[in-house]
């Protein structure tokens, strides 16, 4: 009965024992990080024991949960490697730091496993609002507040409009289970429920940043400090989507042709803008949030497809996602002295000469996004391109990979400043933390690109 | 020869590049000496091993046996993806033709790269493993794989040490042929799915999972079906060739990479939509690429006339010879698309013939470039008295090249002619024309460059070739007139090859008794 919490149980008792770490005058900075990692390894090799674990009223323990739990804790752990330097130089306090990293995850756990739509809820608000505080961690930045504040809003708008689309479901069903939906509601399918669907679409397509819900990426991508940006294109969003099939693969079911139409329309737009606009951005903070709007439409072709190759197409290349971004992220926080000077394409002029690791390091995570083979990027793009080709998409997979093609252009434009331009003006921090991350994302990368029958043999995802 | 058999040859020459690559890792690069020393030695390693795929090579087998040196293990058992090494007689040639262009690409390149070399002997033996992965893959997954790491390497080698407008061609040349091999992939997909459990509306034929491509040779796709995997990969391979109008990317890259680049560009790297063609269109499908026959040929034509007036025009060598390739690799497609064995084994053999002509061709130019920093043709003239050795080895690359008998290039172009003649007399006769006009293009070219009195003084005393660029250019000219004067060991081993794929193109040409 228990095993199936225990994972949330020792992130939450952590996370509060962190808290009050505080009353005890202690602000040692290696507490946080050292807690925060143990508690979550720890978290990740108790995942196992809880699978069909069915007893909990709450809370499902399916391959599903299991596989994005674990990479939620993984993005959370390599976030919180990623953020030593970054936060330790601000001063800003790594306990409070490590702690609001693993309520985040807390409420990722239980957006994944929820088996109910309050507990659904609970877990998307729990993840939103230390998501915000996050965001304007570095407080007394103008950026980062105007980016909290943003997220704020809009986030909780989008929150607003589930929580009504929810009650909207309830409504026409008189049920907030999500497991045993598919039974019930056969046939019930009136305009309620259907209103009431569209509003869940349009809130979860909020928390994925797909067009036309994406207006708050860019700025608070740019916004945010810079661990926190890479948190933010994984952790929240792979824990958004594995909510989103769930709901509407199970509880949507009745209505897949009509939902399908919405998701076909946003899934075409959002690969379309997203890596077009990407091409016009000097930022590279802004580029990765544009890439990453993109790659919210490859996912989505796997959503929409619903078939055998669509949820390990979604897995892998969520995973090959987060190491290439928390990896890009490394090598940006490897560039930047100071905070908040700017992230542009042209920080990047001459790092081949001054450091080769770094550049090739940053090249093969670049590589991993655009989807060319060796890279664990390319096998998450087999199969979800496989998955639209199945389900007889075919006009998304060509637009998928036609949109494969500009991300080559506009992530060359960092490779030639990298490899061709001779200039050297950067300084290179000196890390064995960044260095650690970037070794961890880099070997994750080619190891799950060329062998990818490792993680696919165990990868059998039933629902 | 049995031993041959029980080492995996091929993984073996592919990857001794890799291995080199690996090693040059480890030097420091200043010492450039060590440097090109690795990079000579593992090139020249693989090119001596794939020799005995000469001699090993068991040509009278005939049907699925052609493909041999077989490595089979699992890669990814789920999808069915197999590490699945083996060639048949036209991948054998094209093997050896990548060993040997690469050897010569890495000891032409001593003198032209003068910084960075470490990176630069690091990428050109990356590529050379890419490439001939390319060519010994008989798994989609790994073809692929081999297909687009490829890119890579070829993207940085024209890119820092190309010409003036090496970015442009450099992304230009990545985005076009990314382009073309994206929607492959979907048509790799496709293929996977009609075979398992089918998609859209095609019944699945239900085997279990399998990229092997020789699975699919001849596995009867319904009509429509074929049409669009044949127009997915049409695409990919169309721009590899490159095939009118798909060949914009190819002046510039070719251009503006430096001479080994451009050697490899054009030697190797074309051949590669050609062999798409022979590998996958052709005999996965038959029926769509007989229909397309004569917007293919139609397109091939095009080619082989607009690639020669466009050469003709050109005020700059590399720009010349880059533009003639067009020409000339619209005489191999149209030697595949006439689907004779005629038609196909000239095409296989022009494949080779075109790379170590132009591939020469590029080396030469590459040689007085060196010494002038110039390509243009109007900066020379006369060099035949400053250079006699150098006008004597343009002389005959360029004969060659044009289709002079007893030279390659005749025994190749008369080949696709006979196939072509085969089908419509017009076909041969516009393909005629192409012949006429490439070799206006080149002795009018030769004329400006080695004739005439030397009237630039810079020209006067240039230093002709020495040992060293002698020996990039001695092997092709041996092959130059042993394929030009007995060609039947080369059209031996492509024999049966040749004749597997007509009979799943065009199985009623053996039945009706027609002469060979």
């Amino acid at each position: 009965m228990i095993k199936g919490i225990i994972p949330s149980l020792i992130l939450t008792i952590t996370a509060l024992f962190l808290l009050l770490l505080r009353l005890f005058k202690i602000k040692k900075d290696w507490v946080g990080l050292s807690l925060g990692i143990l508690s979550l390894l720890s978290g990740i090799i108790f995942l196992p024991y809880g699978i069909s674990e069915n007893s909990l009223p709450t809370l499902i323990q399916d391959d599903l949960a299991i596989y994005f739990q674990f990479l939620v804790m993984l993005a959370s752990i390599l976030t919180l490697i990623l953020s030593w330097d970054y936060i330790k130089e601000g001063k800003w306090g790594f306990v409070e730091y490590s702690s609001l990293v693993l309520f985040a995850t807390v409420g990722m756990y239980f957006l994944v496993g929820s088996k109910d739509f309050l507990t659904l809820y609970i877990g998307l608000e729990l993840m939103a609002l230390s998501s915000y505080v996050l965001t304007g961690y570095t407080r007394g930045e103008a950026k980062a507040f105007e980016a909290s504040f943003k997220y704020f809003i809009l986030g909780a708008f989008s929150s607003g409009v589930l929580l009504y689309g929810i009650s909207l479901v309830y409504g026409s069903t008189g049920n907030f289970s999500i497991e045993n939906a598919l039974g019930q509601f056969q046939g019930s399918t009136d305009f309620i429920f259907k209103a009431g669907m569209l509003m869940v679409l349009c809130g979860f397509l909020f928390k994925v940043a797909a067009i036309p819900f994406h207006i708050w990426t860019p700025d608070v991508y740019e916004g945010a400090p810079n661990p926190i940006t890479a948190f933010f294109s994984i952790g929240p969003k792979a824990a958004s989507f594995a909510a989103f099939v769930r709901v509407f693969w199970w509880v949507f079911a009745p209505a897949s042709e009509d939902w399908q139409f919405v998701v076909y329309v946003v899934a075409f737009l959002t690969m379309l803008g997203g890596n077009l606009m990407a091409i016009v951005q000097n930022n590279v903070k802004r580029l990765l949030a544009y890439a990453s709007i993109g790659s919210a439409g490859y996912v989505m072709l796997g959503f929409i497809s619903k078939n055998d190759f669509s949820l390990k197409g979604i897995f892998y290349y969520l995973l090959a996602f987060l190491f290439a971004m928390v990896g890009i992220f490394a090598i940006i926080i490897y560039l930047n002295k100071k905070e908040y000077s700017e992230e542009k394409v042209d920080d990047f002029k001459g790092l081949n000469k001054k450091h080769p690791f770094l550049a090739f390091s940053m090249l093969i995570f670049l590589l991993s996004l655009v989807g060319i083979p060796g890279t664990a990027g390319f096998v998450g793009k087999f199969f979800l391109f496989g998955s639209a080709i199945k389900g007889g998409f075919i006009l998304l997979a060509v637009v998928g990979v036609l949109m494969s093609v500009v991300s080559l252009y506009y992530f060359f434009r960092i490779v030639v400043n990298m490899y061709i331009s001779e200039e050297e003006k950067m300084e290179i921090k000196n890390s064995k933390f960044l260095l650690t991350t970037l070794i961890i994302c880099l070997l994750g990368t080619l190891i799950f690109g060329i062998y990818p029958s490792f993680l696919l043999r165990i990868l059998s995802i039933n629902l | 020869m049995d031993f041959l058999f029980k080492i995996p040859i091929l993984s073996v020459i592919t990857y001794l590049p890799l291995l080199g690559a690996i090693l040059i890792l480890f030097v420091k690069k200043e010492n450039t000496k060590a440097i090109k020393f690795i990079a000579t030695l593992f090139a020249g390693l693989s090119f001596l091993v794939s020799i005995f795929l000469w001699f090993g090579y068991d040509f009278t087998k005939e049907g699925v046996e052609i493909f041999q040196f077989i490595e089979k293990a699992n890669w990814i058992p789920s999808l069915g993806v197999q590490y699945y090494f083996g060639i048949d007689g036209i991948a054998l040639l094209l093997v050896l033709l990548t060993t040997l262009l690469s050897f010569i690409s890495v000891y032409c390149s001593f003198t032209a790269i003068t910084f960075r070399e470490k990176e630069y002997y690091l990428l050109l033996l990356i590529l050379e493993t890419g490439m001939l992965g390319v060519f010994c893959s008989l798994d989609f997954f790994l073809f692929y794989l081999f297909w687009e790491i490829m890119l890579v390497p070829m993207y940085f080698l024209i890119g820092v040490w190309g010409g003036e407008r090496k970015l442009y061609a450099a992304i230009k040349f990545f985005l076009y042929t990314l382009l073309g091999s994206v929607l492959m992939l979907l048509g790799i997909l496709a293929l996977y799915f009609y075979n398992t459990t089918g998609f859209l509306g095609f019944q699945g034929l239900g085997n279990p999972p399998t990229l092997d491509i020789l699975h699919f040779h001849n596995i009867g796709l319904p009509a429509n079906l074929q049409f669009w995997v044949f127009l997915a990969f049409f695409i990919g391979f169309a721009i590899k060739v490159p095939m009118f109008p798909f060949h914009t990317w190819l002046p510039d890259a070719h251009v503006e990479a430096p001479t080994a680049g451009s050697v490899i560009l054009a030697g190797i790297l074309l051949k590669m939509g050609t062999y798409g063609f022979v590998r996958f269109s052709l005999p996965i499908m038959p029926e769509a690429t007989k229909q397309m026959v004569p917007y293919l040929v139609t397109l091939s034509i095009i080619a082989i006339i607009y690639g020669a007036l466009v050469a003709m025009a050109q005020p700059d060598m590399k720009k010349l010879i880059a533009n003639s390739s067009v020409s000339h690799l619209g005489f191999v497609t149209l030697g595949i698309f006439a689907l004779n064995p005629s038609g196909l084994s000239g095409a296989t053999l022009q494949m080779i013939n075109h790379g170590i002509s132009t591939g020469g061709l590029f080396l030469l130019v590459g040689i007085i470039y060196e010494r002038r920093h110039t390509k243009l043709i109007n900066a020379f003239g006369g060099l035949s008295y400053s250079m006699p050795n150098y006008a004597i080895y343009f002389m005959i690359i360029a004969l060659s090249s044009m289709g002079l008998p007893a030279m390659n290039g005749f025994v190749g172009e008369f080949t696709i002619l006979i196939g072509a003649f085969h089908n419509s007399w017009v076909w041969a006769l516009l393909a005629g024309a192409g012949i006429v006009l490439g070799a206006a293009y080149l002795l009018w070219m030769y004329q400006r460059v080695f004739y005439g009195k030397i009237d630039k003084e810079e020209n006067k005393n240039l230093p002709d070739l020495n040992l060293r660029e002698k020996l990039t250019l001695i092997p092709l000219i041996i092959l130059i007139f042993w394929i030009g004067l007995y060609p039947k060991p080369y059209f031996k081993r492509m024999e049966n090859s040749v004749k597997y794929i007509v009979k799943i193109v065009s199985p009623d040409y053996y039945t009706k008794g027609e002469i060979k």
